[in-house]
């Protein structure tokens, strides 16, 4: 929101000066973000020094790009209003399968499996879009019984059985251990999806559609936007990356068991409320959601490399969330007050 | 003009409504549609399980009283048109309270009174920040509440699990009064106290007023900020209500007492047909739905079925509550 009235601002004035190019930096929220992320690694650099090395950076940014490529799903739902509390359950039902079937029939091929563990994700994001849409249920209270009918499945698929890294074949684990250049594969699919989902949300009709939705349902409705279909769309894009994080989840961890990755949903969004996605539906950036990663994953790496602080991490997830949102309160707040300024003179 | 018309109108629905349309209408009402479910699951018991049906009907009642007193204040906040997800982490941290305080002094009255102010205030806190920033739905501020309480007591116990508690607390749980559940009673006071404030007092219209039409509700003179901020606390302080009866059950508090609590007492208040876009529920179906829930529970477990997958069939339960909802309002 800042931003959009900084930006239209610095267009209209054609006599730009540093000062007025420096004052949008500095009010800009992810130059904030980007801050915070300087300080905690100074911080963690003098607290810790083994974690600013290449190997350590890669292994922080590496464990925390599959809570990044979930919150881009998050954001799209975010942006229409809603909410998905399901998507832990969901990708761990699909990389449970999948590894299931990795460690009973080592013949079949990697891709087969990830397409199955996004055709998986893809059916829970259409069940959930449906009740969202179509029967018009609350999101929260929709995606919180899929969580639990999911993680049921889950349990029930599984028979408690838990697939140790011996069980996988050697493709299907090194592709989390595999790199390009030096960056661990896991951060380059983040990458790849953060900028193909950048496109799609700036720059095609389907993106145009989900922040019209979001930011007034009504006048999306009037205009001919098919409201329906589109969230429709967005919970089925929010399964089908769930689906695909759980065949980067369970490749990363080479472990699979119905009960892992519980509450990774709040993670997820804990990085798109600090992001600056509002829960209210309409704004929300992929930049945002970038830093808040970064940040998230310095945070949490942080946490685990001094000891006796792993335990506080529930507590410092609620902090932020609600701390973030707070934030974000202020900032619109904040804009708001200064376009109705701009407005007057 | 209009009273005329208003009034001709209610004429004919007078004349229209003979006794039989009205049996009818009874019959298929919500709350006896409940009952119907309550007790297809006693025939289903008694043919499943018939010795389980005669020697423990009680204590199938007392296994899911403890979760019960949530219901009442979540069908408040329902109806208030929130939603509170914190509610399994404020009774893991009164309960942590509670063992707490009783381990240092060895204090009952002590011990419950610090429980009870422990959750009062968790739920003050949920219920000030969402009042202090109106555009924050309770849905966030809930879920960094579970997160945040829950956090809490991780720090407090770590791996440590407290198991010292009053001796008489195992009497809450498992003795009888009168022929039922002490628990049971306790249940049955609430729920008259409960009803009456909620169907007979100006605060409970306010909640319908304020769930209906929230700005309608502000300009007619009712302080919402203020009903909001009562309704949580109340939340807050059913959960450590809550607390004790839960230990009187199992007296030992680890990191993850009550965790998925709050999706069992919502999937009761929606099945018990409160609406969750607010406005619109009655007491009485929430209660029945309280001995639905607790039968259907013992009902897989003594058939078989594990606890994960238990948690499946109470989701599938929200989810057609939910469908039956939109269909009794003809939502679709």
């Amino acid at each position: 929101m800042s931003n959009q009235v900084e930006s239209m601002k610095s267009t209209s004035n054609p006599h730009l000066t540093i000062k007025d190019m420096l004052k949008s930096i500095v009010k800009n929220r992810s130059f904030g973000l980007m801050m915070a992320c300087v300080v905690l690694l100074i911080l963690a650099s003098q607290l810790t020094p083994q974690l600013l090395t290449v190997k350590s950076l890669n292994d922080m940014l590496k464990n925390n790009s599959i809570a990044g490529i979930l919150a881009i799903g998050m954001l799209m739902v975010l942006v229409t209003r809603g909410i998905d509390l399901s998507i832990a359950a969901t990708m761990v039902f699909s990389g449970l399968v999948i590894s299931m079937i990795n460690a009973d029939n080592p013949e079949v091929p990697i891709f087969a499996l990830v397409l199955l563990a996004i055709l998986i994700g893809t059916v829970i994001g259409i069940y959930n879009g449906l009740l969202v849409s179509k029967l018009k249920l609350l999101p929260i209270i929709a995606t919180l019984s899929t969580l639990y009918i999911v993680r049921g499945l889950a349990y029930v698929v599984s028979q408690s059985r838990w697939i140790v890294p011996a069980n996988y074949t050697n493709s299907y684990k090194s592709f989390a251990v595999g790199n390009l250049f030096g960056v661990n594969n896991l951060i380059i699919t983040g990458i790849i999806m953060f900028f193909i989902f950048y496109v799609i949300l700036t720059h095609l009709k389907f993106g145009r559609r989900i922040f019209a939705i979001g930011s007034s349902p009504d006048s999306a409705e009037v205009s001919g936007i098919k409201s329906d279909m589109v969230i429709i769309a967005v919970y089925a894009l929010m399964g089908a990356i769930a689906g695909f994080s759980g065949f980067l989840y369970t490749s990363n961890y080479a472990i699979a068991q119905s009960t892992m990755a519980m509450g990774m949903e709040m993670d997820v969004i804990a990085i798109c409320i600090l992001g600056g996605v509002s829960i209210n539906g309409g704004t929300g950036k992929i930049s945002g959601i970038i830093i808040a990663t970064v940040l998230f994953a310095i945070i949490s790496s942080f946490l685990s490399m001094l000891s006796g602080l792993s335990i506080w991490t529930d507590a410092i997830k609620g902090v932020i969330i609600i701390g973030a949102v707070i934030l974000n309160i202020y900032t619109s707040r904040s804009s708001k007050q200064r376009a109705l300024r701009e407005r007057n003179i | 003009m209009t009273t005329e018309t208003v009034s001709k109108k209610y004429r004919f629905t007078v004349e229209k409504s003979n006794g039989k349309n009205e049996v009818l209408k009874f019959l298929i009402q919500w709350e006896m549609i409940l009952i119907y479910i309550f007790i297809t699951f006693n025939i289903l018991l008694y043919v499943l399980n018939g010795d389980m049906f005669t020697r423990s009907y009680m204590s199938i009642i007392q296994a899911g009283m403890d979760l019960s007193f949530m219901v009442f204040p979540m069908i408040f906040i329902l109806l208030l048109g929130d939603i509170d997800v914190s509610v399994g982490s404020i009774l893991a941290l009164s309960a942590m309270m509670l063992g707490l305080v009783y381990e240092a002094t060895g204090n009952t009255v002590l011990s419950i009174g610090a429980c009870l102010l422990t959750g009062a205030s968790a739920g003050f806190l949920n219920g000030f920040i969402i009042t202090r920033f109106k555009e924050i739905s309770a849905v966030i501020v809930t879920i960094a509440g579970m997160l945040f309480y829950r956090g809490v007591v991780k720090i407090v116990l770590d791996v440590r699990s407290l198991t010292a508690f009053p001796d008489w607390f195992g009497e809450l749980g498992y003795s009888n009064f009168w022929g039922l559940p002490i628990s049971l009673w306790v249940f049955a006071i609430f729920a008259l106290i409960f009803g009456l404030v909620l169907h007979k007092t100006s605060y409970g219209r306010q909640l319908y007023a304020v769930g209906k039409n929230k700005d309608g509700a502000y300009f007619s003179g009712i302080k919402v900020n203020k009903v909001k901020l009562i309704t949580f606390t109340l939340m807050g302080l059913m959960a450590a209500v809550s607390a004790i009866f839960y230990l009187g059950r199992s007296p030992s508090v680890v990191a993850n007492v009550g965790e998925g609590y709050e999706l069992r007492v919502i999937a009761i208040c929606v099945l018990g047909g409160v609406s969750t876009s607010g406005g619109k529920g009655k007491i009485i179906g929430p209660i029945i739905g309280v001995f639905i829930m607790s039968f259907l529970d013992k009902l897989m477990g003594y058939n078989g079925v594990q606890p994960a997958a238990r948690v499946m069939a109470v989701g599938i339960l929200l989810v057609v509550a939910l469908l039956a909802e939109k269909i009794k309002f003809k939502q679709i």
